[in-house]
């Protein structure tokens, strides 16, 4: 019996009608400083090696979260109560 | 990008509205995660405006089909029911045992909500394959993957738990995803949908740690 080959390789979707590809990818592989509750913040990257980590403060959030985008060298989004993103890239 | 091939097309035929939504989505998740290539009428239409001939376009260019047949439901303005996955299930139908060439490859998945309902409003189709989803995204998931497995039995698969668990974290991040791109979730079209589950797809590969 032949050993199974390794998955076929994946297909990338070619369009999307409201925003860039490259932007996506950043993105998903970012770090997300998102709030939790009326008074803890979470610390979230995504995917595969997903982490979570909740702080009493939003400033401790973003320390936090400055860690590990430097170390993952991924950007850093701060999501706000009001529904607007800010974006570090440092 | 090249245009992807006759044989790694899935023509999706899921009800769009939206209490199917968890179940369009799973799939289409599940489709991109098994190495095909998900096409839909949504592609090109993003509400009910949905030409036939299109329809007949992707069906043409697709070699598999997922049918989802459970919506029975009669519509709540008429009080009549709705034919149009029964329709493009028959077209599918018709054109495997009438089209020409490459046509007659097509291989098709029939979903419905319980086993052998389907047997009370559409008996005709009894003998094909069949499967429920008992309507959720998980039946979906389980479904969908077991059949598109065995369509290449030469290549390796995640099993459908694992698929399943993918999409559910996919899921739970789309919103935090989609504020950082400063869009609304509710507003994505169909390729938006798509273009995301592959990209995010191809960041958080499992292929990467099994190849």
């Amino acid at each position: 019996m032949t050993e199974a080959k390794p998955i076929r390789p994946l297909y990338e979707f070619p369009s999307s009608d409201s925003f860039d590809r490259d932007d996506v990818k950043v993105v998903i592989k970012g770090v997300h400083v998102v709030p939790r509750s009326r008074t803890t913040w979470a610390v979230k990257k995504g995917g595969e090696h997903a982490i979570t980590k909740i702080f009493r403060s939003r400033d401790a959030a973003i320390e936090y979260a400055k860690e590990v985008s430097s170390s993952t060298k991924s950007t850093l989004y701060v999501h706000l109560k009001s529904g607007k993103v800010r974006q570090y890239n440092d | 990008m090249a245009e992807p091939r006759y044989e790694d097309c899935v023509f999706v035929n899921i009800p769009f509205a939206p209490e199917y939504k968890p179940i369009l989505d799973s799939v289409v998740f599940t489709i991109h995660d098994c190495g095909f290539f998900p096409r839909c009428a949504l592609e090109q239409f993003d509400s009910g405006d949905i030409r036939i001939e299109k329809i007949i376009d992707l069906i043409k260019d697709s070699k598999f089909g997922i049918h989802d047949i459970s919506y029975t439901m009669l519509d709540p303005s008429s009080n009549l029911p709705r034919f149009n996955m029964p329709l493009e299930l028959g077209i599918f139908m018709g054109a495997a045992e009438y089209g020409t060439g490459v046509q007659r490859q097509k291989e098709y998945l029939v979903l419905d909500k319980e086993r052998y309902r389907y047997q009370v409003f559409c008996s005709d189709i009894s003998g094909q394959d069949i499967r429920e989803h008992g309507g959720t995204p998980e039946g979906a998931i389980r479904a969908v993957r077991n059949w598109l497995s065995r369509k290449r039995p030469e290549y390796r698969y995640p099993t459908w738990q694992k698929i399943r668990d993918r999409y559910l974290k996919f899921a739970t991040e789309l919103p935090m995803y989609a504020q950082a791109l400063e869009q609304d979730i509710e507003d994505f079209t169909f390729n938006d949908y798509s273009s995301i589950v592959s990209d995010w797809l191809l960041v958080n590969s499992w292929r990467k740690k099994e190849d």
